[in-house]
């Protein structure tokens, strides 16, 4: 990209190939219009509205002054907290640990790769019952296991305390996916660092800590950003394994599955919209700050194509 | 920190032999813990699917037994004079081991019969006694989920299938269309449209959703029946998933993008000399090459809406047209499905995707690959 901007070519070819450029990418300038820009407008304007599909009033700020003083709207906003700030760095620093150590010329790289990467291919309904099954107190495998080593099992989906802690053990679960991105970024890392480290009597703790961890800083980056947009947002799970409505006793109303019932359990489009435009601040807030934040510790070998 | 080239050998042999063989063993013996690790970890993410597949093949009552059992495995019962007796295998008293029907148990004297010859009783403490089981695989719990006349999950397949089919190329087609433009040509304004590409990815779907679900069912029919005079209606049918597919995916867009960006421009160069049009460029030149960021995109997209479940959540409601993900969890709201039908229906439901994963695999792997170390 940045050779090219600010050289635009002037003449007849020129203006040709500005036409052919309108022509490639008139589907996604359509679709951008028609069913994202439109939609965001639209939602902008509902949230400032009593929208129900029936009738739409102008209410102005009333949404949201409601969902500052919405005791559920906090008590979601802390139930999706919860969860992120452990299943996050649980997932990214589980999954490097597996793809350091599967780094270490580990025979049969692929076919682990392969049964690592397995649960998160079959991501989605049919994993939510799975878990449900096997974290039942009663008759689940996990719950047997833990009693076996003379542990107590907790009821994890049907107990107030233990139902987040659920879903942190079953995101465990789903390293595969980070763990593959890492697994690519380590096999960068050149090996001639690591041969310098050594000759200077370096151990594997001090390569790791200084080489590694650095080389693939922006890999780390990644995962942890995505996994945390993709945490904020979390719904099909918890949806599934409480029946849609974040029990026992809201203690798994995560914000998303509040927001679906606000908006289509109980019509209310226009305070939907002003929750949806929260939460987006949110994403977008935290995004900046990490993004901002790392950027004195985040190594970037070359600056990225994009400018990002 | 650069190295020169012909140090590091030398580096080492000057630490002397000893301390060389000691290096090599330690080598050894930190790749063969990984190794274990790695393999533990490995068992232990597969536990859950083994336990599915056992689940699925169980008779209901052996679903729930403790402790539990990975293999499908059920009491072995026998009729003795219209009596249905557990099977036991018994070691008797004179140091003969025999299978037995247990009759009355006792944790002194247990009553045991010959099955073979009911007249031939037994005695002995219910502790020499160990119950046989048999392992049954209970194969028909797929045919009874399968056959559930008020949720065809053979519909529910076909459902996720078409749409999970057109998705892709939908996707796959566009993505790569509009990404040619984006990598390839030069116009006024790409710049600024290229960085909207880039902040939609920031919004999430809990924004687009409601307004977007409004659009399908309200406005565009409105238009459409002010428009033409018809009577149609876009709530209940495939139509608000699959249309926006044509349209591109910001996300798949940038992934191809920087694909293309890595293509040398000679060779668009040289097709333009050849007096081939950008459309064929696209077409012949830059779309053979680019077989692996195209099946990687496939493959996720695939993935992606084989398991999709918000959107046909919000839009689709008659039985006949749900996909497999919406139609599994009715299943079990309608029917409370013992654990063991609704293991082989989920098993069902995930089954297509893991024969396809073991498949392709490679591309899987590279999918999640381009997607995050490229972007």
């Amino acid at each position: 990209m940045a050779s090219i901007a600010g050289i635009i070519p002037k003449g007849k070819l020129a203006r040709q190939e500005a036409g052919w450029f309108y022509i490639f990418i008139s589907p996604w300038l359509i679709g951008f219009l028609a069913f994202t820009l439109f939609p965001i407008l639209a939602s902008v304007v509902y949230s400032f509205t009593t929208y129900n599909v029936t009738e739409m009033k102008y209410v102005g700020l009333d949404n949201f002054k409601e969902l500052f003083n919405d005791k559920l709207f906090y008590w979601a906003l802390w139930i999706t907290f919860k969860y992120t700030i452990v299943a996050v760095p649980l997932n990214i620093v589980l999954a490097l640990l597996v793809a350091v150590i599967l780094n270490q010329r580990v025979p049969f790289l692929s076919f682990w790769r392969t049964i690592y990467y397995l649960p998160s291919v079959i991501s989605g309904v049919a994993v939510a019952f799975l878990w449900r099954l096997i974290l039942n107190p009663s008759i689940g495998i996990l719950s047997y296991l833990l009693t076996k080593v003379g542990i107590e099992s907790p009821r994890w989906f049907w107990s107030e305390t233990w139902v987040i802690p659920a879903y942190w053990v079953m995101g465990i679960w789903g390293i595969g996916a980070p763990m593959v991105i890492y697994l690519a970024g380590l096999q960068g890392v050149p090996t001639a660092l690591y041969e310098a480290a050594e000759i200077d009597g370096a151990s594997s703790w001090r390569k790791f800590l200084n080489i590694t961890i650095p080389m693939i800083s922006p890999v780390l980056l990644f995962n942890f950003i995505t996994g945390l947009i993709g945490a904020l947002q979390t719904f099909t799970t918890v949806y599934v394994i409480s029946n849609g409505d974040g029990g026992p006793n809201y203690a798994s109303l995560l914000y998303v599955l509040y927001l679906f019932k606000v908006a289509f359990r109980w019509n209310r489009f226009g305070y939907a919209s002003a929750m949806a435009w929260v939460l987006f601040l949110i994403i977008v807030a935290l995004t900046y700050l990490f993004l901002r934040a790392s950027r004195s510790v985040v190594y970037y070998e070359e600056p990225s194509a994009t400018g990002i | 920190m650069a190295v020169n080239p012909v140090f590091p050998a030398k580096a080492k042999s000057q630490k002397g032999p000893v301390f060389f063989k000691g290096k090599k063993f330690m080598e050894r013996f930190s790749q063969s813990m990984a190794t274990i690790i790695i393999a533990v970890g490995a068992v232990a993410i597969l536990i859950p699917v083994i336990w599915m597949f056992a689940s699925a093949l169980k008779l209901k009552s052996n679903v729930n037994s403790m402790p539990p059992t990975f293999i499908p495995r059920q009491a072995a019962i026998i009729q003795v004079n219209g009596e249905d007796l557990f099977m036991y295998e018994v070691n008797l008293e004179n140091g003969e081991t025999k299978n037995l029907a247990a009759v009355k148990l006792d944790p002194v004297n247990s009553k045991f019969v010959d099955p073979n010859d009911p007249t031939q009783v037994y005695y002995a403490p219910a502790d020499n006694a160990t119950q046989i089981f048999n392992v049954v695989l209970h194969w028909e719990n797929f045919a009874t989920v399968w056959s559930n006349p008020n949720s065809p999950f053979m519909v529910f397949l076909k459902n996720t299938f078409i749409y999970s089919v057109v998705a892709v190329i939908g996707e796959v087609l566009s993505c790569s269309f509009v990404a040619f433009g984006f990598a390839r040509l030069r116009a006024p304004g790409k710049d600024i449209l290229f960085l909207f590409i880039l902040a939609t990815l920031m919004i999430p779907y809990a924004v687009l959703m409601i307004p977007q679900y409004v659009m399908f069912t309200r406005y565009i029919p409105d238009l459409i029946n002010g428009l033409l005079g018809t009577h149609i209606k876009l709530a209940d049918t495939w139509w608000p998933l699959m249309l926006p597919k044509f349209f591109g995916s910001a996300y798949l867009i940038f992934l191809v993008r920087q694909f293309y960006m890595s293509i040398p421009k000679d060779y668009d160069e040289a097709a333009r000399i050849d007096g081939a049009g950008f459309l064929r460029t696209w077409w012949e030149i830059i779309l053979p090459m680019s077989r692996p960021v195209l099946v990687a995109m496939a493959v996720l997209s695939f993935m992606y809406h084989w398991n999709d479940y918000l959107g046909p959540l919000i839009y689709l409601n008659s039985m006949k047209k749900l996909p497999m993900s919406v139609g599994l969890t009715t299943y079990n709201a309608t029917y409370q499905p013992s654990t063991n039908l609704l293991m082989a229906g989920s098993l069902i439901a995930v089954l297509p995707l893991i024969i396809i994963f073991f498949f392709l695999n490679r591309y899987f792997i590279q999918g999640v690959v381009v997607s995050g170390v490229k972007g």
